[in-house]
């Protein structure tokens, strides 16, 4: 009955007066890129946070698979193939790379309680072929938090992998990321969907990233959606164009 | 039991609980400022308070000279180990609490060196001898003067957090120490003081303390736990939640020593535990 | 590996009984430190709690067999379990909260162990403490009690061993490494921290047992703060990120109080002294130090080689 991987209705959340999401409404279709985009304060990272479960959403309904996930905690979406990536890096700084994306794929493997085995080889293998994926592999043996930025945010990525998710949100994944940094995570989402079929929802503030990517777009602004649709009708919706002068979307244009 | 006993009761536990307050409320100050688990702050009261012994032993009026000067001198050992924590700023809390733990033995074991390991009592001055009848009892001036004391300094406290600019500058680093810093004011500075001035009310705490109990080695950790389960159930960083948690500890004890006499401290852990459940950060904390 | 065994086996024919009594003493307190290490360094939690389920441990089985007329195999069974128990109770409250907010409602219900001991004073024997404990007589001699009791330790250490290295010790380490990022991995962290916490206890409760069996008799000074301090020192002063790390420190906090304790009564100055250096200079602990200068080493070869 439900073509859409993730369904959201109607969703707000306010933190005192301050109207931060105001009844959004829209759907991620398997195996595309949807982008959320939208000035500074239009409510982008609080409508991720109500979506991973990291907020409480006041009213309306998030559903995921056709399965009602509105208000599940983090570990439990996470559980159900729904994996994020955060704004700033998130990781685990002293471990190893390799053991980066090992603790997420013991964990879904379903053995995070397992004490008979040592934890050495549980999922190696497929932590190793996750770091082949994003091009991490030499650096299976690096101290996590002595990685450059860019690599970090990649192995961030690959963490969210390791949960196998059929669905990634990736929260703003080129943040502070050099040009090349750049182009390689592009082309690392856009692997991501073609080869492996995963559906992705992003927040990101590089318009040349969000356009490249993008098969449908969200515009959200004070809290409310200002536009939706594919990139072509985004950048000619006149609202949209208001809200952006001077600011990125113009910017692009006229390069 | 009448009803005077009872508020007999409850005001002498306002004694013990205003003098605890001077205690808390710098606990809760560099808390809520520099946010540092001062678990050594009852060894600044305990030091002032020997400090005191000493000063009433050399002088015949020497009670008030201590006043004046034990807590200056907890303040300076306090700036001293401010120095110390400063370079645990950025690391989690329990290497502060193993600092302060390690300052803790030491001091305690200097003290021993000093003064020796037996009790020792401070001659109560003249002027504060004797009591006041009230509610069918005789109220020990002491109490008063204690309540007097740490009621005048914590209205100066609060007069000098709220009312200058000195006061804005640490309710500032409080809430934002970046962004403080970036707006000019030395928060280093700011950080040494504030650590001092708690120091200097723990040293307060300590000296008026003594007229109404022995001191003795040890008595920095009973003191420390009551502290904090003060700023527990006030509020960490809140300086009236310390009025409050001080009341409350005060009046409990007070009355929970009238109905189970050997159990009266564990009325206040269960009550810490469940301000702890139902309010982790205290009747007038924020969370942070 | 093998000479250690044999090391332990023949110390007690070798050496006086001053020395096997304090090498059994070494092995329980090497127990507790790493018991208590299953809560603060693998999951990143610091107790100040862990006095109370010591001393718990020590009156579950001194009342057991003395009020109760329990063997001792079964008393020394049901203190862990029972410890465990407490903890579990204590901890299902406890992990509601975070950071210096769980500390401080472990050091309340340590406290309230520790005022509940020295109040109950017809059950507990309050100050006076409870004495007289009868040990079987395959076990009374210093040399056989140095055996079971080392037996018994080797056995726990190996269990806190597998546990460490197992999946569920490695999830424990994520918790401690990152808890929001562990949680997005599908961690259900407070489900885990109450559960490192029950099993840090039930070694606690063990150690408690054993050192009562050592000392012959429960005290209300096993149940202190200061005693929950112990351990902690001694994951500070080995390092409590490494397997090895609060046993050597356990060691060597012993063999300091033993032995500078012998030359002078200001033995707390001495401690507090080391320990306000390691944690100004060498936070990472003795042991954890070589670790991770080895770690670098062996890094940086690697990335020369690549």
């Amino acid at each position: 009955m439900d073509l859409d991987i993730l369904k959201v209705k109607s969703l707000s959340k306010a933190f005192g007066k301050l109207q931060a999401v105001d009844r959004v409404s829209f759907t991620v279709q398997p195996g595309v890129v949807k982008s959320v985009i939208g000035p500074n304060g239009a409510g982008k990272t609080t409508l991720f946070n109500l979506i991973t479960g990291y907020l409480r959403a006041d009213t309306g309904e998030i559903t995921f698979k056709g399965m009602n996930i509105t208000n599940l905690p983090p570990h439990e979406l996470n559980r159900k193939g729904l994996a994020r990536s955060f704004q700033i890096v998130n990781i685990f700084p002293r471990f190893t790379v390799f053991e980066n994306v090992q603790a997420a794929v013991i964990s879904r493997m379903g053995k995070s309680s397992s004490i008979v085995t040592s934890a050495k080889n549980v999922g190696r293998e497929e932590a190793f072929q996750i770091l082949d994926r994003v091009g991490l592999s030499e650096q299976a043996g690096y101290i996590a938090g002595t990685l450059s930025h860019g690599d970090q945010r990649i192995m961030e990525i690959a963490i969210a992998l390791g949960g196998r998710p059929e669905l990634l949100l990736l929260d703003e994944p080129t943040a502070g990321m050099a040009p090349e940094e750049t182009y390689a995570t592009v082309a690392l989402i856009k692997r991501l969907v073609s080869e492996f079929g995963l559906s992705i929802l992003v927040v990101e503030h590089d318009m040349d990233v969000v356009f490249s990517i993008s098969e449908t777009i969200v515009v959200l602004h004070q809290g409310g959606m200002l536009a939706q649709g594919k990139p072509e009708e985004v950048r000619q919706n006149e609202m949209v164009q208001r809200v952006y002068l001077g600011e990125e979307i113009t910017r692009e244009k006229g390069q | 039991m009448g009803l005077d006993a009872i508020l007999f009761q409850v005001l002498t536990g306002v004694g013990k609980g205003m003098n605890l307050f001077l205690l808390a409320s710098g606990l809760s100050l560099i808390y809520g400022v520099l946010n540092v688990v001062n678990f050594a702050h009852a060894t600044f009261y305990l030091i002032a308070a020997y400090i005191c012994y000493t000063i009433t032993g050399l002088f015949p009026n020497g009670y008030w000279l201590a006043l004046i000067l034990a807590p200056i001198g907890a303040a300076l050992l306090g700036g001293i180990c401010e120095r110390l924590f400063s370079r645990l700023y950025d690391k989690e809390h329990y290497t502060q609490i193993m600092l302060a733990w390690g300052l803790i033995l030491v001091f305690g074991d200097l003290m021993k060196l000093t003064w020796g390991s037996e009790g020792k009592m401070v001659p109560t001055p003249d002027v504060l001898a004797g009591g006041v009848p009230l509610l069918g009892g005789n109220f020990p001036i002491t109490y008063i003067f204690v309540i007097g004391v740490a009621a005048a300094i914590g209205i100066a406290l609060y007069v000098v957090l709220y009312r200058t600019k000195v006061g804005i500058d640490v309710r500032a680093a409080a809430a934002d120490a970046e962004m403080t810093s970036a707006l000019g004011v030395p928060v280093d500075k700011l950080y040494i003081i504030v650590f001092m001035v708690a120091c200097w009310l723990a040293g307060v705490g300590g000296v008026i303390a003594t007229l109404l109990s022995p001191i003795y080695l040890g008595g920095d950790l009973e003191i420390i736990l009551a502290a904090f389960i003060i700023v527990i159930i006030g509020g960490m960083g809140s300086i009236l939640g310390s009025l409050v948690g001080s009341l409350i500890y005060g009046v409990v004890f007070a009355l929970g020593i009238l109905v189970l006499p050997r159990f009266a401290l564990v009325f206040l852990y269960i009550l810490m535990v469940l301000v702890l459940i139902f309010r982790p950060y205290g009747l007038l904390g924020r969370p942070r | 590996m093998i000479l250690g065994l044999a090391v332990i086996v023949v110390l007690p024919f070798v050496v006086g009984i001053s020395w096997v009594l304090l090498v059994t003493e070494l092995a329980i307190l090497v127990l507790y430190a790493m018991a208590y290490n299953l809560t603060m360094g693998v999951t990143g939690m610091l107790s100040f709690g862990h006095g109370g389920l010591f001393g718990a441990g020590a009156y579950i089985l001194v009342i057991a067999m003395i009020k109760g007329d329990i063997a001792m195999p079964y008393a020394l069974l049901a203190a862990p379990i029972l410890t465990a128990l407490i903890t579990f109770v204590i901890g299902w409250l406890c992990v509601r909260l975070t950071g210096i907010y769980f500390a401080i409602l472990t050091l309340a219900f340590g406290q309230l162990i520790w005022a509940t001991i020295w109040k109950m004073r017809t059950i507990t024997g309050g100050d006076d403490g409870l004495t007289g404990l009868q040990i079987p007589s395959v076990m009374a001699s210093p040399t056989n009690q140095y055996f079971c009791i080392l037996a018994i330790v080797m056995l726990a250490v190996l269990s806190i061993k597998i546990i460490v290295d197992s999946p569920f010790g490695f999830t424990l380490k994520t918790i401690r490494e990152n808890q929001t990022r562990a949680q997005c991995i599908g961690i259900n962290v407070k489900r885990y921290q109450l559960l490192a916490f029950t099993a840090s206890g039930l070694f606690t409760g063990l150690a408690g047992a054993l050192f009562a069996i050592l000392m012959r008799g429960a005290f209300v000074e096993f149940a202190t703060v200061a005693r929950a301090f112990e351990p902690l020192f001694a994951g500070i002063l080995g390092g409590m990120h490494v397997f090895w790390g609060p046993a050597f420190g356990a060691g060597m906090l012993l063999s300091l109080d033993t032995f500078i304790g012998a030359y002078t009564e200001y033995w707390p100055l001495v401690a507090g002294g080391t320990l306000i250096l390691l944690v100004l200079f060498l936070p990472e602990g003795i042991i954890g130090r070589i670790a991770s200068i080895r770690k670098a080493r062996a890094q940086r070869l690697n990335q020369s080689s690549a």
